[in-house]
């Protein structure tokens, strides 16, 4: 891979050891990933939570920010998509060492001079990308929705990358960077149109179990509705999730699709059974339910409406703890406005902070015994089933039935 | 002896191990505990596989944005693979390995989770791109 002066002089070390490893980081993956250059960015994105990094991770971040303030100014915006642990799961046996490890993390994040705001998580309008605009994005779901919905260009920048790419303000050119890696390789026509955000994320689900590499770009035809911001984030987070694939397009919906309408490829038909297997509850019907747990992503405000809408009345069963995380801002709202209370008194929690997955999921499903779980998010369904958890995803209307009831409720397949 | 080579630059220094072969995709996010180097998520590998000290195969690497931070971790804790081999290892596995300081080899004609078996003695050189069976 070609080096400027300027980025070679990085790499030698001339600006200090912050720089000198983040210009070895992307030579050395863009170097194995094929990338023939690297360009100048304007911001990234940091993927870096405490469940995932550890004490190695965080040891990392406070090495790192030990170099002379000037030796580790970002040359790109850096901002945080992995903002604090929700003091609140305390309460649920969240362990005193993981918060300290969070505020440590927090501290050395800060230093390396992160922007600390979480405005950007969820609606991405802040610092929207524009089309055609190469970034960093190292949060999965935020990555794939910059890719298809906004027409942007960034590879999935795990972790350190994307604090690499800042720190030096370049990121390796490959991958999703170049046209012809953004072509689609597979053409699935859906046979039911989602209606809810669970579906939509099962579609992601669907196809994802459907693709054998990251390399294969879907194209989805055949959808009868515009899905709107959100859907797009859930079929996202989702397709990722289950196939680390980066970018997908919708026919008459993301702004790449007009592109391959004469594409030649079989259109593979996506049946409604397929969407329903996703979401479906039966392999936990009629267990005991220990734990529905929602947002992943973080639940938006017509997400909150619709929860109270559902719970109005009803209690959430003794034997069933409900966690909902939204964002700050919703919370806020849903207090002036009562839905809080109502929420809260109906038995159901709402917590501001990082996904339920990346806030100690592990130590707090030992602390209470819990195994069986719902959610609506097919992703968060996904991971906690690698996370000693026996769970299921479904609809944001049969989690509640089932939180009410106090034992998994199957829900009504669309077929 | 049997050699396999591989079409890309691989990551790390040479290694040698015993094979921990999984037939299908693996996440470091999704399917391990971290403590323990074990598989958390039924059905990958045979009950009590541990991914510590192996050269550790598999079909890709899927989701987890977050494998950078783990395998680091994995290494502190002294439960991580000595070396990652893939057929299509994705940029995800490539960051981490990179991060992590394991060596990493992908890029092969053969399917490598057919032609290496399990317990397999393996000599990995990333730097020749080729790894020897024995």
């Amino acid at each position: 891979m070609q080096l400027t002066a300027h980025q070679q002089k990085m790499l030698d070390g001339n600006f200090g050891p912050a720089y000198a490893w983040a210009m070895k980081f992307l030579a050395d993956t863009g170097s194995v990933l094929g990338a023939d250059r690297l360009i100048p960015i304007r911001y990234a994105f940091f993927m870096a939570d405490t469940d995932a990094m550890g004490e190695a991770g965080i040891n990392f971040m406070e090495e790192l920010a030990l170099a002379a303030p000037e030796q580790r100014i970002p040359a790109a915006n850096l901002y945080l998509e992995s903002r604090q642990t929700a003091a609140e799961l305390a309460d649920y046996g969240l362990p005193q060492w993981f918060m300290d490890l969070d505020q440590r993390r927090l501290n050395a994040i800060a230093k390396l001079g992160c922007i600390m705001e979480y405005g950007h998580i969820n609606n991405h309008s802040i610092p929207a990308p524009c089309f055609g605009e190469s970034i960093a994005m190292g949060s999965t779901p935020t990555a794939i929705y910059a890719n298809s919905a906004l027409g942007a260009r960034t590879n999935f920048e795990a972790g350190p990358a994307a604090l690499a790419s800042a720190l030096a303000g370049y990121v390796p050119r490959w991958g999703l960077h170049l046209d012809e890696n953004r072509v689609p390789k597979r053409v699935f026509e859906v046979e039911r149109t989602p209606q809810s955000l669970a579906e939509w994320g099962a579609l992601g689900a669907a196809i994802g179990l459907r693709l054998n590499n990251a390399s294969e770009i879907p194209l989805i035809k055949g959808l009868r509705e515009h899905p709107g911001a959100l859907a797009l984030n859930h079929i996202g987070a989702s397709l990722a999730s289950y196939a680390a694939v980066g970018l997908f397009h919708i026919e008459g919906v993301t702004p790449e699709a007009h592109q391959f309408n004469d594409i030649d490829l079989p259109v593979e038909r996506l049946t409604a059974t397929e969407l329903d297997a996703v979401i479906s509850t039966e392999k936990l019907d009629g267990q005991v339910l220990d734990l529905v747990v929602l947002g992943a992503p973080q639940m938006g405000w017509n997400e909150v409406v619709e929860l109270a809408q559902l719970l109005d009345g009803n209690q959430v069963a003794d034997c069933t703890t409900l966690l909902a995380f939204v964002d700050k801002g919703s919370i806020e709202t849903a207090r002036t406005l009562g839905l809080a209370d109502k929420l809260e008194a109906a038995g159901c929690r709402l917590l501001d902070g990082i996904d339920y997955f990346q806030s100690g999921s592990e130590p707090i499903r030992q602390a209470n015994g819990w195994t069986t779980t719902l959610t609506a998010s097919p992703k968060l369904g996904n991971i906690l089933n690698g996370a000693g958890y026996k769970a299921a995803a479904t609809t944001l209307e049969t989690c509640v039935a089932s939180a009410i009831a106090g034992h998994v409720i199957q829900g009504e397949a669309k077929a | 002896m049997n050699k396999l080579k591989s079409s890309k630059p691989g990551l790390g220094a040479a290694v040698e191990g015993k094979a921990l072969v999984l037939k299908c995709a693996f996440s470091a996010r999704y399917d391990l505990d971290v403590k323990t180097g074990k598989f958390l998520r039924p059905g990958l590998a045979t009950e009590d596989a541990c991914v510590a000290g192996k050269i550790l195969i598999a079909d890709r690497a899927k989701g987890g944005v977050a494998s950078s931070w783990l395998l680091r971790e994995m290494v502190r804790l002294g439960t991580a693979p000595a070396a990652l081999v893939f057929n299509n290892a994705g940029p995800v596995m490539v960051q981490a390995a990179a991060f992590a300081g394991i060596s990493l080899l992908d890029g092969f004609e053969e399917d490598v989770t057919e032609v290496l078996t399990q317990d397999q003695q393996l000599w990995l050189d990333p730097a020749n791109r080729e790894i020897v069976a024995e």
